[in-house]
């Protein structure tokens, strides 16, 4: 006999154990009984083959040790995930080297892969004594998605392609690293300037893709919310804003100390 | 009087000048800590001061030159923020294009702020319309520039065509 129990699974009563979908969860361990065994890629519809798959668990992300639990219900934080099969939550992955952004869904399957970017700025305008530059691109890591239904969630909704948000506004994810080491608050992922390379374009931080793209992660978040936002491959491209924004601190050091000078030297003529 | 009347007497007006000064310290302290916690509270922490939260939401609301230096007023402690920072600068860009004609709206407070003046020429920046970066380089030289202002518009300018070749890197 089974009843409905822990996340509205039924329970089997000769095991007490939740059934899951893909397998079951011991309520008295508050773990799963056997590993997720989901071997990612992409599976075709009319076959049911998979096209690609992949070795890893997708969800595994070395700088996270809780993904690399197999046995862990929901990286061992339900107060804050649900994991609706049991595989891991759904996810956003943005490859810093391909410079693609997936959504995998929570059921493992792959809404899409899309152009993404995460070209930065060197300069913006910051509150005091932060001088007017970015923090740069985002580290790699793991990061949660601004919970739907939180205040300020989504906000710049209804732009143009080409306007610097996109029709569909941001998806925030909290507690991001920026290139500088330090918390790089508002990131997230969002669209526009199609008319200057769209993906490609600079941004203050956040992830840069298609308005497809996010439409399709906030129809996917409406039933099946989108939890963690993970960075990859983007090490390179952190070390090169770094580059670059050195330089530009350098010169207008310099030219700072050149007008100093300039203007001391007036004032010693007067 | 007796003399434990008199130090009774004493003793509250004592008091009720402690009280009033407590409460006269508190009022004036008031303001100062506010400040001082919204500027503690930066996003580094972890923890933003309330204020901040429609510091995101807030950019679409600025729609003219002492607008822009209210939304800077108001935000300028809770630290960079990548949404607001993207979202002002577009506001920014469109007011140096569009609203050319009433930067003297805010000419005292770019000649007196400097922290001000920064935030302004931060908006000019590789994120905003190459269009718009465009018309800054090109337009703003030909424009008549307000009075004590003109590093401030001649820096626009050279902000404009750095973002601009950092733009086509």
């Amino acid at each position: 006999m089974r009843q409905d129990k822990f996340t509205s699974k039924e329970r089997d009563s000769e095991t007490g154990l939740d059934y899951f979908g893909a397998r079951y969860f011991s309520a008295a361990q508050g773990r799963f009984t056997s590993p997720d065994e989901f071997k990612g890629g992409i599976v075709d519809p009319f076959t049911g083959q998979d096209i690609e798959t992949n070795t890893a668990l997708p969800y595994a992300d070395i700088t996270d040790p809780q993904t690399l639990d197999k046995y862990a219900y929901v990286r061992n934080n339900p107060l804050r995930y649900i994991d609706p099969d049991g595989h891991a939550p759904s996810d956003l992955v943005y490859d810093g080297e391909a410079h693609t952004v997936t959504l995998i869904r929570s059921d493992g399957t792959v809404a899409g892969t899309w152009p993404a970017g995460n070209n930065v700025a060197i300069h913006a305008p910051t509150g005091e004594g932060n001088g007017s530059y970015t923090k740069g691109p985002i580290q790699d890591g793991t990061y949660q998605v601004r919970p739907a239904d939180q205040h300020g969630a989504r906000t710049h909704l209804g732009g143009t392609d080409n306007s610097a948000f996109g029709p569909q506004g941001i998806v925030h994810m909290e507690g991001a690293q920026g290139a500088t080491g330090q918390t790089l608050s508002g990131a997230g992922l969002h669209s526009g300037r199609a008319n200057r390379g769209g993906p490609q374009a600079n941004t203050a931080g956040c992830i840069r893709t298609t308005t497809e793209a996010v439409q399709t992660v906030n129809q996917v978040a409406a039933a099946d919310p989108v939890t963690t936002v993970r960075v990859s491959n983007n090490a390179r491209n952190v070390a090169s804003w770094q580059a670059r924004a050195a330089a530009v601190r350098a010169a207008e050091a310099s030219a700072r100390e050149a007008e100093r000078r300039r203007r001391a030297h007036d004032q010693a003529q007067h | 009087m007796t003399k434990h009347s008199i130090n009774r007497a004493r003793r509250a007006t004592s008091g009720a000048v402690s009280a009033g000064l407590a409460i006269t310290t508190l009022l004036f302290l008031q303001p100062i800590c506010h400040v001082l916690s919204a500027a503690a509270q930066t996003p580094q922490d972890g923890k933003r001061a309330p204020v901040c939260a429609s510091q995101e939401q807030d950019t679409e609301h600025v729609g003219d030159w002492p607008g822009l230096h209210s939304y800077y007023a108001r935000y300028k402690h809770c630290g960079f923020n990548a949404d607001a920072a993207e979202g002002i600068s577009e506001v920014i860009a469109k007011l140096v294009v569009n609203r050319w004609g009433d930067l003297g709206t805010v000419a005292h407070e770019l000649q007196t702020e400097q922290g001000f003046m920064r935030y302004v020429l931060g908006g000019v920046n590789s994120t905003v319309d190459e269009n718009d970066l465009n018309v800054i380089v090109q337009e703003v030289p030909k424009r008549k520039c307000p009075i004590g202002l003109a590093t401030f518009c001649k820096s626009l300018v050279v902000r404009a065509r750095q973002s601009k070749k950092e733009t086509n890197n």
